[in-house]
């Protein structure tokens, strides 16, 4: 066991874990943060997908002890205090969510689309999004209502 | 009197919505009890061997471990993981061939053992640690040999030699006359690959048992009533002592979980019993490929006889589906393959004989079109086949042969609705249906076709199983409302749906609408979730709940004003004359008024359901790549008729689903095994879902012949989404390169080594 | 399994010095899944992924050097990549998703020497060579010689890949990527093909063809190359010329594809590069 820190949702967090323990074990058992869900285990499905420094990654293929001093969002840090975020609400007008299991992923790596990109095309929100697969939606809803976010964030000058 | 509706076929948000885009929503993998242990599984790495001697002790030895489950130390009664042993119709028998554990396995991943302890961690150590020795049986893989006489028995079967259930066979009309008429007659074989479900969260179960022996189980079936009764069965509980639920949130099922989530529900109560503490099984996603049921693959076989000018004069179909090493839903899988696959077309004399065959493969249940994308593949590829030959449109032959309400069909119930022909002109518009065949130069090495396809469903299981469902409608003192109804929502926006259509009939608003579900100890039996159902059949019986309650609460406030209560309505919470506007007072205050001299309205809605056909045209523009093969779908349009789309925006997110999955199942996606039984596609790297690259623009069109009795109109629209959809890419792309396929899916592999032939 | 994080490449070397069985753990998307999957396990290893000595892209006397840190989708973003070798940039931004190429290294996919290695033919035709360093020092391998069979390398004990390097392409060479897998994204090759050409009026002066998951290691279509040089790249003659070019390989079936498909793919995604590159140099 050792003690990791990192910033978590915009706190700084600490955690007692095994050397070995995968960020998605320390965010689900460790932290009893569960919205960031197993699909597979092996960086197949994209349902862990966080944001580590910026950037989109599967949670299962991350030693905890990687992360020392990182900078990391889960879908527990999207919105604030119970209110959505634009992207999720788009989703959630959209009809963006079924079975609601790769939501979190799904958000999350749209989340990381447009910090980088505020006017993404189709080809490259469905190039963002190709590493989370999602077998209720067919994905159509999925890229309209991250189209419509975009765009909402745009004319409100975000 | 129709009045416009104020809350059905509105988009109206999705109650389950917000928790979910949260994070915040609970599924089974988010449980965690106090005291809970872990429960991981030996699996089989044999298709077919007898256990000859298990030693558990070094497992049970090992710190940490709870519990060693076997077949030794659990019960032993025989059940089916599938719901079928719930609803199964007298005289037919349900088919029941699995224990907890069996000293026999049957395919690679049945079930040996399994070990609870306190980490998920020590329980893979112990398994590791439980030493087996196997004597190996003969094996068979394919049905069609599993079918022979030297073929190894499975299981004892009276319907013949590995034969699960019963051997269907439907008729209509004279067949033999019906091909005596015909100018020609065409005849196909089919070969459907094995597709999985593939929902995003993995097989499930978190048991515990209190102190006085009382069981709950909280897991990721589709079913709770059923799975309650098979656990209750194995056992050998009251019913009333088993509680299932969903907690209550399900990562998809699609099918995989009507009835128990393959075996995560018994060994974790198994194993609860044993340890007397909490047991949480999740499966790994290799054990949701390899342990849990697939689709029927198979072989089907189409003849049709057909006049000059087009008209079918006789159909017969054959259907050999490939069971696996268990039943789960084989007897009834090829009753609807043939159903549906006689029934999208008016014809005359028609005959289907089908079954499924016992072989050392995982088992084959029930997913998503429940052996109708099955059947509709062959049908519709083979009446393009016919089109060509008579030199006619696809359009017309479809057009000239459809059902339409009136006609006689091989089904227990009347067709008596259908916008088939409305999807097929408004589908045939959006593809631009006139380019097919002009769109490719002879030099093109990238080739351009349109295809069709066209299917209908059920919107229930019945008569291919029994159905029913129930309902309470509780009037709270403030005039909300309570619905109580058994059906889980997987995502499929049952609770939504159910909600709005209970908030029309009570005549209040949709937020005044609370709703419990999935859970056997609040909810009356209800089937649940599977066949299309739940809109038609748990929709019905909200409705006649609400309209229970209703009544009841039309006459408590006819004495308080006076009135009749027949001249009564309600609007947005307020109950009115219809004849004199001023006699009116709010639901909150009728409702108060009875609590306050003792009386609740409780409506109950207690239905058997009838039928109705939703309708499907599918439209699909391809491109192939000649030099390598590929396939890509570049548009795809689906027209259904779903009777009244009660939320738009839901019915658009099935058909949408459904389309995605059928693309997958047309293009991409099939297990395979290898010569010792072991599949060769158990993970998301090597079995091919489509991900959001692979998926075209959709175009979902709506088209609503209402049906006179669905709720409002409504009929089913779970599964119509991939009835028609591989039929129409293999028509699309017999449009781009000539090249007809019998087998699909349609593989970079298999299209090129098809060009390269014809060369 | 312990995870020890070295502080910097002198303690990094200096630990695998010590315990020279150590896994070295970068991006993690290749060793973790093999540990979860208990292929690998090993007792101890290093992340070396915080150090930042090794996560460089520079332009150097006419090469690039990488460092092995360096992820997929930096590469596949990176200017100075797109430049100076544009089938690089292409074939990273085909690994498996966003999610791995994030995550993913140049080091880690050439160390773990995948015979479906997306960038490991571009690297092969681009003439790389990649460091190899360990306590007692360094060497340089050219990375034709780098990989020896499926997951095996020369890479000894204690020594760590500490920079890929190749020369820039020129103004007169031009390049090609292509992979075919069986979906968009998220797939193992069924067969990856990378070309470089230096063409003299859509003639091809020199050219070198690599493709990978058609043998234990890169195969290069040596016979094939030299066949093609001379050749304009507006001839007829170039199909004839590239129809068996699968015969240079030595494919294995298994469940992508099988033998036969794979040699066959060889010729046809190379006709496909040697059209693009006719319409790169007439463009």
């Amino acid at each position: 066991m050792a003690v990791y820190t990192f910033t978590l949702n915009g706190k700084q967090t600490s955690v007692e874990v095994p050397s070995d323990t995968t960020l998605l074990e320390t965010l689900r058992e460790a932290l009893g943060l569960t919205g960031t869900k197993e699909g597979c285990g092996k960086g197949e499905c994209g349902a862990c997908t966080v944001i580590v420094n910026g950037k989109a990654a599967n949670a299962c293929l991350i030693m905890t002890s990687q992360l020392a001093g990182a900078d990391i969002r889960t879908i527990e840090g999207l919105g604030s205090d119970g209110v959505l975020d634009s992207l999720q609400t788009a989703f959630v007008e959209t009809g963006a969510v079924q079975c609601g299991y790769c939501t979190p992923g799904m958000l999350m790596s749209a989340r990381a689309l447009l910090l980088k990109k505020s006017s993404p095309s189709t080809e490259e929100i469905r190039e963002s999004i190709a590493g989370n697969l999602c077998r209720c939606t067919g994905y159509a809803k999925i890229v309209e209502a991250i189209r419509k976010a975009a765009v909402s964030a745009r004319e409100r000058g975000v | 009197m129709k009045k416009d509706y104020t809350v059905v076929g509105k988009n109206i948000r999705k109650l389950d919505a917000i928790e979910k885009a949260m994070g915040a929503a609970t599924f089974t993998t988010d449980i965690k009890l106090p005291g809970m242990l872990y429960g991981k599984v030996l699996r089989s790495p044999y298709p077919h061997a007898r256990i000859v001697k298990i030693d558990t002790s070094k497992a049970e030895a090992l710190p940490g471990v709870k519990a060693v489950a076997t077949y030794l130390n659990t019960p032993r009664v025989k059940f089916n993981t599938s719901a079928t042993s719930t609803f199964t119709i007298p005289p037919l028998q349900p088919v029941e061939d699995q224990y907890v554990f069996d000293s026999v396995v049957r395919y690679v991943g049945d079930e040996v053992a399994a070990v609870a302890a306190t980490s998920k961690k020590v329980a893979e150590e112990a398994l590791e640690l439980i030493e087996v020795e196997y004597e190996l049986l003969p094996t068979v893989f394919d049905p069609l040999a599993a079918m022979k006489e030297e073929a190894p028995s499975l299981h004892h079967c009276e319907a013949g030699k590995n034969v699960p259930g019963e051997k269907i066979h439907i008729e209509m009309g004279d067949i033999e006359l019906g091909f005596a008429e015909a100018d020609y007659v065409f005849e196909h074989t089919f070969k459907l690959p094995v597709q999985k479900q593939a929902q995003m969260e993995t097989q499930a179960a978190v048991a515990q048992v209190s102190v006085d022996g009382k069981v709950t189980v909280w897991s990721t079936t589709q079913t709770p009533h059923p799975s309650r009764r098979i656990l209750a069965t194995i056992f050998g509980l009251p019913y009333s002592k088993v509680r299932v639920l969903n907690p209550p949130y399900i990562g998809g099922g699609f099918g995989v979980r009507i009835g128990l989530s393959a075996k995560a529900e018994p060994i974790a109560l198994a194993l609860a019993m044993l340890a007397k503490q909490p047991v949480k099984v999740v499966y790994d996603r290799k054990e949701d490929f390899i342990a849990s049921d697939t689709r029927h693959s198979g072989y089907v076989t189409v003849k049709t006889g057909v006049k000059k000018d087009g008209t079918f004069t006789a159909r017969k179909i054959m259907g050999i589906l490939n069971s696996g090493a268990y039943c789960s839903w084989s007897a009834e899988t090829p009753g609807v393959l043939g159903a549906m696959g006689l029934s999208i077309y008016y014809c005359p004399n028609q005959m289907y004989d089908g079954h499924s065959v016992y072989t050392n493969t995982t088992p084959a249940g029930a997913m998503r079109g429940f052996g109708n994308p099955q059947g509709m593949f062959a049908v519709d590829s083979q009446v393009d086949i016919i089109a060509e030959e008579l030199g006619m449109d696809p359009m017309e032959i479809r057009r000239k042969n459809i059902m339409r309400p009136g006609l006689p069909w091989v089904l227990p119930y009347p067709c008596q609705s259908s916008g088939l022909e409305e999807c097929m002109d408004l589908g045939a518009k959006a593809i631009v249906w006139d380019q097919r065949g002009k769109q490719n130069q002879d030099s093109d090495t990238i080739r351009r076709g349109i295809g069709m396809a066209i299917g209908t469903h059920v919107s229930n299981a019945w008569p291919f199983c029994g159905d029913y469902s129930n309902a309470y409608v509780t009037v709270q003192q403030d005039g909300s409302i309570q619905v109580a109804s058994g059906v889980p929502d997987m995502g499929t926006g049952t609770i939504t749906t159910l909600s709005q259509m209970a908030a029309e009939v009570m005549g209040i608003a949709f937020g005044q609408v609370g709703i419990t579900f999935a859970d056997t100890e609040s909810t009356p039996f209800e089937i649940g979730s599977h066949a299309s159902r739940t809109c038609y059949a748990s929709g019905t019986a909200v409705v006649a709940a609400a309209q229970d309650a209703r009544k009841q609460v039309f006459e408590y406030a006819a004495n308080m004003l006076e009135v009749t209560p027949g001249e009564l309505d309600i609007e947005n919470g307020i109950i009115y004359s219809t004849l004199t506007q001023e006699k009116n007072i709010s639901l909150g205050q009728v409702a108060m008024e009875a609590h306050l001299r003792g009386q609740q309205f409780i409506g109950v809605g207690r239905i058997i359901p009838q039928n109705a056909p939703p309708y499907l045209a599918h439209f699909a523009e391809v491109e192939v790549d000649t030099e390598t093969g590929k396939v890509r779908v570049t548009k795809m349009v689906a027209a259904h008729d779903v009777g009244k789309a009660i939320h738009p925006l839901i019915v658009e997110g099935q058909l949408e689903g459904g389309l995605a999955m059928g693309i997958g199942y047309a293009l991409s996606e099939e297990i395979k095994y290898d010569d010792r039984g072991r599949q060769l596609n158990n993970g998301f790297h090597k079995y091919m879902l489509p991900t959001a690259m692979d998926i075209p623009e959709l175009e979902a069109i709506i088209v609503e012949a209402e049906d006179p009795t669905g709720p409002f109109g409504a009929k089913g629209v779970g599964e119509t989404g991939l009835v028609a959809t591989a039929a129409a890419i293999a028509n699309a792309v017999y449009d781009a390169i000539g090249i007809r396929f019998f087998e699909i899916p349609l593989t970079e592999e298999r299209v090129y080594r098809a060009l390269k032939e014809r060369k | 399994m312990d995870v020890i994080t070295p502080q910097n490449l002198q303690e990094a070397l200096e630990e695998l010095a010590k315990d020279p069985c150590a896994g070295v753990l970068a991006g993690g998307t290749d060793l973790l899944v093999k540990w979860k999957s208990n292929t690998i396990n090993p007792p101890r290893v290093f992340t070396i992924l915080g150090l930042q000595e090794l996560n460089f892209i520079r332009e150097e006397e006419g090469r690039l050097c990488i460092g092995p840190l360096v992820t997929h989708q930096d590469l596949a973003e990176s200017a100075v990549v797109q430049r100076h070798a544009p089938l690089l940039a292409k074939a990273c931004a085909q690994v498996g998703s966003l999610q791995i190429r994030n995550r993913g290294t140049i080091g880690g996919n050439l160390v773990t020497a995948s015979p479906a290695g997306d960038t490991i033919p571009a690297l092969v035709v681009l003439n790389a060579s990649v460091v190899l360093q360990s306590a007692q020092g360094e060497r340089q391998v050219p990375l034709r010689e780098f990989i020896t069979g499926p997951g095996k390398t020369v890479l000894q004990p204690g020594e760590l890949l500490t920079a890929v390097s190749f020369p820039c392409m020129e103004a007169t060479e031009v390049g090609f990527y292509r992979k075919l897998g069986q979906r968009q994204a998220m797939a193992i090759s069924i067969v990856n093909l990378a070309l470089k050409a230096t063409l003299e009026n859509a003639v091809i002066k020199d050219i070198s063809i690599a493709c990978g998951s058609v043998g234990p290691t890169v195969v290069e279509l040596k016979r094939t190359a030299n066949r093609l040089k001379g050749h304009s790249l507006d001839t007829s003659e170039l199909r004839n010329i590239v129809v068996n070019a699968g015969d240079e390989t030595n494919p294995i079936s298994d469940i992508r594809a099988s033998e036969e498909y794979r040699r066959q793919m060889v010729g046809e995604l190379l006709y496909e590069g040697l059209q693009s590159l006719r319409r790169q140099s007439a463009g």
